[in-house]
């Protein structure tokens, strides 16, 4: 039994006059203890889908189901007390932590919220435990967080996310606004943390690397849809969608001996406010010739045990003519 | 790859010695102490380093916009044996448009927001030399055609928030490539675009570079960036180049701890991660030994604690600023390095 | 960043019931102090308000502000009157000071009194409800009365005791703490650690008295300065036009409005001193608010 299921989740946006068309139509599972890695580039769609797997947004259609609870049904007092077991570590350490409160209230908020009855001196000890699990030294607890540094920052919020034990964590972009030392000891400190609390992630990043160091399943997203997802290895080493295998050859390898072949794309990704016609990727796909790429959306088919893709063509066993 | 030169030519840029401080009443900031390098004509160099290393003071050094309270306290900055450093502002305008091409990370900041893009070419180009608007359209033209943007004519005719990131970029390239510049300064250029756009734009900025057989100095924090596009690499810490020399050797065989810690920071599958230990000096007051004392696993030799080492060449062009020889007690190759935790 | 984050941790309503050491105390007092001396003007002018304040209350003041001299009427300045004296034998340097007594207490309060009304409505007015609408279109219909005419007027009409005043002054600075707070709201709501805190499961109450009121505290206190000084011009006008602090209570406006019927015979000095005090005090209070808007501006780099 999953822990957190998305079925056929829609949502859109109203940008003035117009519809953002965020995501549209995505089916997602995540097994507890698991991490599924999220890509795609900006516009994809995978931060909104992060939110909704968190009920920080509510579908327009299709259920999302964490730990046995349709959050689309739970009233707001229900959803609050939910949030015990689901939180979110973001992308920018700073700006997610209150500037005015201290590194031990911000850690202890959510003990706070979530266990009233616990005496001040028991939540100290728990907010100094978790800090200490998270490699951060309890010294810091009076201290405001722009007197850290960007790595403690994030630990900081690694810690409110963990203190009060939660199954599901969406980890949005959590290295992407730091240094790559500083990124080694976040991911370090996470794939830890996951072995000892049994968490699950939705890892949603666009760093190849990372996604390839850090998860067990992957599901690559292009405007608002999944369009391949499937074991790690799988996906990465064998992609069979296009844009997956363009993304992929679009990363850079650190090893200069390494020059893997690159797929340049032509254009950019098509307006979310009006969605085109057929498969999403038609415009920029290389390998387009079947009839129904321009009329029909491809649905997801399962290709090889566990691994689904969106496609009429097939990437493994023909060429790019683009 | 840039094909690296077989009988070095001239420098074209030469810094020496160069050293920035930013002075506000109550500290000075040392960012930037004693960087020297060269970069040869057709030449693509790297320049790698995480926050605060003084990668980007550097670089407004060079081109003659650092901000204040930043200023250039002692060196030089030689173009074709001009040094920039002393020049009045005027001049060093004419220079900086003409010799120097400058890409900055943020497009947006670059492009003015209220002038149409063909205002912005004129107004570039004006600057630097005579020219009738058609003959200037003409210019703008050819030049968004080879950064290829699609539909040159709309583009020139609007407004920068028309544009995407990519586009956005791609214009900024054509404006600083449109004087034909000899050097091409490029400061974070893909930074906050996506993967794929970050690779056309970069193969972008290689194949100008390379087809008018300029120089190209390439800041980046990505060492995959560093890899994939540059023949030499200098890596920066601490205000300081700690190593230098060609990409292939540096980034396999790293004689300097720093790249060697830098390069297992990346990650990769199924190998553990290795995150930096120890801080990194303040800047405020700089240490008296080796910079990187605090972090390095290999100090041994009594002079890291007293004294600031300075490069030496330990292969063919290949500079490293260390007391000692790390090749030896290497454990494993630093791409597959595997140990401790680290914290930050 | 924010030694002025620091400094309004001493607003925080909720400090009072979180367990924490004296030291801390200490320490942020230390911190505050160290931040406001980074800023010179906002230490000037804090200092002359605190100095004008105390002289008032506690200086040992050369004659009996509210005892006339009717054998010396309209003196000038000299070592006995240092200030003159008006048509009544008042004293002027003695008044001068005294008003501050009543002058700077009641603008004070009465900003008070504003910002504890302005806080709670801009906040339920930045949220997205029936009340929100209301309060926005009931401000803006309040606010196309002139509100200086409509506060006098209330004075002029309910009788002049202090506490109508206060009140007064309170009702003409409500609507900018209204719109001020509802506009920083509605900009912190968008920002990540509001997001964060409704994502760990804090309550909508909690998220604005917890999150969102603490960090519109500092705009609200630069302000507030503003406020007040306006709240001294205001209590001046009032007590110049007779419907304020009336005589021989000393006042700023009362002291102003004595002389005014003076400076065209020459004698300045009955209306030059308090006039001068009320600028003094304006733009000490100026200061203030400027200090804390480029500390919070610092803050936000």
């Amino acid at each position: 039994m999953a822990l957190v299921t998305l079925s056929g989740v829609r949502k859109t946006f109203r940008r003035g006059r117009s519809q953002v068309h965020a995501v549209n139509g995505v089916d997602l599972h995540i097994e507890p203890g698991e991490t599924l890695a999220l890509i795609g580039e900006s516009g994809s769609g995978k931060s909104t889908v992060g939110r909704l797997a968190l009920g920080l947004l509510q579908p327009d259609e299709g259920t999302v189901v964490v730990d046995g609870h349709h959050l689309e049904q739970l009233d707001r007092k229900a959803l609050q007390a939910a949030r015990r077991n689901m939180t979110i570590v973001f992308q920018e350490p700073f700006q997610s932590l209150d500037p005015l409160m201290s590194v031990g209230r911000i850690i202890e908020e959510p003990v706070v919220i979530h266990e009233p009855s616990l005496t001040p001196a028991e939540r100290r000890e728990r907010v100094e435990d978790t800090m200490r699990r998270v490699i951060l030294d309890p010294g810091l607890y009076e201290r405001r967080p722009r007197e850290l540094s960007g790595g403690q920052q994030q630990r900081v919020g690694v810690a409110r996310a963990i203190v009060t034990g939660p199954k599901f964590v969406v980890l949005d972009e959590p290295t992407s606004s730091l240094d790559l030392s500083v990124q080694a000891g976040i991911l370090e400190l996470l794939a830890n943390l996951q072995q000892e609390l049994d968490l699950a992630y939705l890892f949603i990043s666009h760093d190849i690397g990372t996604v390839d160091f850090f998860s067990d399943r992957v599901a690559v997203m292009y405007l608002g849809q999944v369009v391949e997802t499937g074991p790690k290895a799988a996906v990465l080493d064998t992609p069979r969608h296009p844009y997956t295998e363009a993304l992929l050859s679009a990363a850079l390898s650190a090893d200069p001996t390494e020059q893997p072949a690159h797929i340049s794309l032509t254009g950019d990704i098509p307006s979310p406010t009006e969605l085109p016609e057929g498969c999403f990727f038609y415009s920029r796909c290389g390998y387009r010739g079947d009839p129904r790429c321009a009329t029909e959306n491809p649905p997801l088919r399962e290709v090889t045990p566990g691994h689904w893709v969106a496609t009429f063509c097939d990437v493994g066993s023909t060429t790019p003519d683009g | 790859m840039a094909p690296a030169a077989t009988s070095p030519p001239a420098p074209l840029l030469e810094v020496s010695n160069l050293e920035v401080q930013f002075r506000s009443r109550r500290r000075t900031v040392h960012a930037v102490n004693g960087v020297s390098f060269s970069i040869r004509e057709g030449e693509t160099v790297g320049l790698v380093g995480e926050t605060g290393c003084g990668k980007s003071a550097t670089v407004r050094a060079v081109i003659g916009l650092l901000k204040p309270p930043g200023r250039i306290t002692e060196g030089a900055v030689r173009l074709d044996g001009t040094d920039l450093v002393d020049l009045p502002p005027r001049q060093l305008r004419q220079i900086r448009g003409a010799s120097i091409g400058f890409v900055p990370q943020n497009p947006f900041g670059a492009l003015n927001p209220v002038l149409r893009i063909e205002r912005q070419f004129r107004n570039v180009i004006r600057s630097h030399r005579r020219g009738r608007p058609a003959e200037i359209r003409r210019t703008a033209l050819a030049m968004l055609d080879a950064v290829g943007i699609a539909d040159p004519e709309r583009v020139l005719r609007g407004y920068a928030h028309e544009l995407s990131g990519g586009m956005a970029q791609r214009v900024v390239i054509a404006l600083a490539m449109v004087l034909n510049p000899r050097l091409v300064v490029a400061d974070e250029p893909t930074t906050g675009l996506d993967l794929t756009i970050q690779r056309q734009i970069l193969d972008l900025i290689r194949d100008l570079a390379e087809t008018e057989g300029r120089s190209m100095l390439l800041v980046t924090h990505d060492v995959g960036v560093v890899a994939q596009y540059c023949s030499r690499v200098l890596v920066m810490y601490a205000g300081q180049v700690v190593e230098s020399g060609p990409v292939r050797k540096v980034l396999t065989e790293p004689a300097h701890p720093y790249t060697e810690a830098l390069l297992a920071a990346v990650p990769r599958r199924g190998e553990r991660l290795v995150g930096a230990q120890g801080t990194v000096p303040t800047l405020l007051q700089l240490p008296p030994g080796c910079f990187y004392y605090d972090r390095c696993q290999y100090r041994s030799d009594p002079r890291c604690a007293t004294e600031t080492p300075a490069l030496r060449e330990v292969g063919p062009e290949h500079w490293a600023a260390v007391h000692y020889d790390i090749g030896a007690d290497r454990p494993v190759s630093p791409l597959r390095a595997g140990s401790a935790p680290g914290s930050d | 960043m924010s030694r002025a984050r620091l400094l309004l941790d001493r607003v925080r309503p909720e400090r009072a019931t979180t367990p924490e050491g004296p030291g801390r105390a200490r320490q942020a007092l230390r911190t505050l102090a160290r931040g406001a001396l980074s800023h010179k003007g906002l230490t000037v002018g804090f200092v002359v308000i605190v100095l004008i304040l105390l002289t008032g209350f506690f200086a040992p003041l050369p004659h009996d502000p509210i005892q006339p001299n009717p054998e010396s009427t309209l003196k000038s300045p000299d070592g006995t009157f240092w200030f003159g004296t008006d048509r009544f034998g008042f004293d002027v340097f003695s008044r001068v000071f005294a008003s501050a007594r009543l002058d700077l207490p009641i603008a004070l309060a009465g900003t008070l009194l504003s910002i504890a009304v302005g806080i709670p409505l801009g906040l339920v007015a930045s949220n997205k409800s029936r009340w929100s609408e209301r309060i926005m279109r009931g401000l803006d219909m309040f606010q196309s009365f002139p509100l200086l005419v409509l506060a006098f007027a209330i004075v002029a009409l309910t009788g002049n005791s202090l506490r109508n005043i206060i009140f007064a002054i309170a009702l003409v600075n409500v609507p900018r703490f209204i719109r001020l707070v509802r506009s920083e709201a509605l900009v912190l709501r968008e920002s990540r650690f509001i997001e964060a805190a409704t994502a760990i499961g804090a309550s909508r109450s909690r998220v604005m008295l917890r999150h969102v009121m603490p960090n519109t505290m500092g705009i609200v206190l630069a302000q507030a300065s503003l406020a007040a000084a306006h709240a001294i011009i205001v209590i001046a006008g009032l007590s110049f036009l007779g419907i304020g602090i009336t005589p021989p209570d000393a006042s700023w406006g009362v002291m102003i409005r004595v002389g005014s019927q003076n400076i065209a015979t020459g004698q300045w000095w009955v209306s030059f001193f308090p006039g001068a005090m009320v600028f003094v005090t304006i733009v000490a209070f100026n200061m203030v608010a400027d200090g804390v808007s480029r500390l919070i501006g610092r803050a936000e780099d």
